[in-house]
């Protein structure tokens, strides 16, 4: 009879002690799932509240800055935002990178550098990845994407992608489907610590044959900005290809799709800028002479077929910018770290040079908001597709329209521009407005940069996550 | 671990004790058996077994499968301590593994159970403080909600929902990125 009563109690459901469902049950549980148990029942939410066991503080889910890599710089720059807001640095100058630490792809606070590390700039942990496989150039430009998602697993993933076939006219049969099926990527899982060939199978069609989607000798792999996009929701790496088309790579199925580019982009276009921003992977580019700034949305509602969708066209995008931002000395209210500036002097030091005094520069714009509302729809305030109107009733306002796209607010639909290589705004999508971030040309880079390029190449909204990564044979995490 | 000194091991693991389930059954177990329990440890410690130990929250049914469970891990736990002390023998560690995998393979059989099972199994692991256990025990609880929505836990669970829509809603906007 009592065997029976025990049974039926714990038929009505989850009979526990509070300890054992909290401590034992809950605590094994990544953040996702704890914040799926909060809303549960009334006894559960107490459970995971009463020992804070979700530490959503700690997830990478606020913007903390941009990475910048400059080309002729060694380590990548950051802007950051004010200090009031974020204490985390970009500076990856510690990790023992023989060619510096450019950052060639960032997914949820976990950046790829380009001497094949994985680091997490906010702990200041950092691992070597295992040799690349056989067969890869040492280097992760373009082709390397990582994934992370801290706030379903630990575990990060790098996906090697070739586009071997698309260069050279020698390379492959020009009437052979591209991209091929299976298409065998390189996934190295820190799971294992090791690489491993895994062939994708393609579901649909195919882009075309590899004689009408590749470049031949017109264009080097560095002309291309391509970057990825890992959308947790969808277990799906989006990769931007040299070629403008698309791959959805399901990471649950080892399957992939192809994507073909929006109207009006070619395999010969500039490149548009991938990202995941509200509502999953997202499309901009900004088309010349014109300045027509478009942004796309994946439709993914027909399972078969997934197609870029418009959601947002402005015909004309320009700004006027007060005069206040126009010097080069005043900088904010996010400011440039100068980490090869302070890198460079260092060394300058070590070697006995004497040490050129200039002035640093202190932000004057201040934010005149707290930083949870940075990105709140009235900080936009600056109108974007004003036009030149010739009159000077702007009180010594300047026109600006050189943009191009860095990447995307990953939870707001917010673009982020760069103006030339001096200055980054902000633009949210809703309103059509800009926000002044701040100035990003390093100091003194027309002294000690003179002959070198003056461009930027790789752009990474990053996203700070203070949860430790696992991985192999990582350095131990930086005292705070 | 003081009252199994290796010394004595023989005359430790031939000692027997007597478990009483709630429903008066009686269970004769090795010592080196019970004391995975840390309970039951404690209560060999303070010389308190005599006449049997009395479990008045554990089931016969579920005493059984727990003694099963501590039957199995109490060998594996005593090859642990046997192999604790430096050796470099490459033919023993190879049956250590083989060991370790049929030692899961054991683990795995054992946690095919009802879920009403499996919750007894949890309760009695936390009563008798078993710690492998209540690890196993509560990883496939814990296995069996990931992924999940609330609406699925509560299902799977026959749990009652009390919060109020309104609750739920404001509840859910507090982490929004999890559902998007």
């Amino acid at each position: 009879m009592e065997e029976q009563h025990q049974q039926q109690g714990n038929d009505d459901g989850l009979i526990l002690p509070e300890d054992v469902l909290a401590e034992q049950i809950l605590r094994r549980l990544a953040p996702r799932d704890l914040a799926v148990c909060r809303c549960v029942c009334a006894e559960w939410k107490v459970a995971v509240d009463g020992r804070r066991l979700l530490r959503a503080d700690l997830l990478p889910l606020s913007v903390g800055g941009i990475f910048l890599n400059f080309e002729a710089h060694r380590y990548a720059e950051f802007l950051r935002p004010p200090s009031s807001c974020s204490s985390v640095s970009g500076d990856l100058t510690h990790v023992p990178c023989p060619d510096g630490t450019k950052v060639m792809d960032h997914c949820n606070g976990l950046v790829l550098l380009d001497g094949c590390v994985v680091a997490n700039p906010a702990t200041g942990w950092w691992a070597p990845l295992p040799p690349w496989p056989a067969g890869w150039p040492n280097s992760c430009q373009q082709v390397a994407h990582i994934v992370f998602d801290p706030a379903v697993s630990p575990h990060y993933s790098v996906f090697l992608v070739s586009y071997a076939s698309l260069y050279g006219e020698l390379q492959g049969d020009p009437a052979a489907e591209w991209p091929p099926s299976p298409y065998p990527f390189h996934v190295l899982s820190s799971t294992t610590g090791r690489w491993e060939e895994r062939p994708f199978l393609r579901q649909g069609g195919a882009a075309g044959a590899i004689a009408d989607v590749r470049f031949g000798g017109e264009r080097t792999q560095n002309d291309y900005r391509c970057f990825a996009a890992y959308y947790s929701k969808k277990q799906a790496l989006y990769v931007h290809c040299q070629n403008n088309f698309f791959l959805r790579i399901s990471l649950s199925r080892d399957e992939y799709q192809v994507i073909k580019p929006p109207p009006g982009i070619s395999v010969h276009s500039g490149s548009p800028v991938l990202g995941k921003s509200e509502k999953g992977p997202y499309l901009a580019a900004i088309l010349y002479p014109e300045s027509c700034f478009k942004v796309w949305i994946l439709d993914e509602s027909n399972q078969h077929q997934s197609q870029w969708v418009l959601r947002h066209c402005n015909n004309h995008l320009g700004m006027m910018l007060p005069p206040c931002y126009l010097d080069k000395k005043v900088c904010g209210p996010w400011v440039l770290e100068d980490i090869n500036y302070n890198e460079d002097r260092k060394q300058d030091a070590a070697m006995g040079l004497p040490f050129l005094q200039v002035e640093t520069a202190t932000p004057v714009v201040k934010h005149k908001s707290d930083c949870s509302s940075i990105f709140d729809e009235d900080n936009f305030t600056l109108d974007g597709s004003a036009t030149e109107d010739g009159t000077s009733s702007h009180g010594g306002s300047c026109y600006i329209d050189d943009f191009w796209v860095f990447g995307f607010h990953p939870y707001k639909e917010i673009v982020f521009l760069g103006s030339g290589y001096d200055r980054v705004v902000a633009y949210d999508l809703h309103s059509s407005k800009f926000q002044y971030l701040g100035n990003i040309h390093p100091t003194d880079f027309d002294v000690y940069y003179l002959y070198g390029p003056e461009g930027i190449d790789e752009t990474f909204v990053y996203t700070p996550c203070k949860l430790e990564a696992y991985g192999h044979q990582g350095s131990a995490p930086l005292a705070a | 671990m003081a009252s199994a000194g290796s010394g004595d091991e023989k005359a430790a693991a031939a000692a027997m004790i007597t478990l009483i389930s709630s429903d008066n059954e009686k269970f004769e177990v090795t010592e080196a058996t019970a004391t995975l329990s840390q309970t039951i440890r404690h209560m060999i410690e303070d010389g308190c077994t005599d006449g049997g130990v009395p479990l008045p929250n554990v089931t016969s049914k579920i005493l059984a499968r727990v003694i099963e469970y501590c039957k199995k891990h109490a060998t594996a736990a005593a090859g642990e301590e046997g192999s604790s002390s430096s050796f470099s023998d490459a033919a023993f560690l190879e049956v250590d593994r083989a060991f370790l995998e049929e030692l899961e393979e054991f683990d795995d059989a054992f946690l095919e159970v009802d879920r009403a099972t499996l919750f007894d199994l949890i309760l009695a692991a936390n009563y008798l403080d078993i710690k492998g256990l209540l690890n196993l025990t509560c990883q496939k609880v814990a296995d069996s909600v990931k992924g999940k929505t609330p609406e699925q836990i509560r299902e799977m669970y026959n749990i009652v929902n009390d919060l109020t829509p309104e609750e739920e809603a404001e509840i859910r906007r507090e982490t929004q990125w999890a559902f998007e």
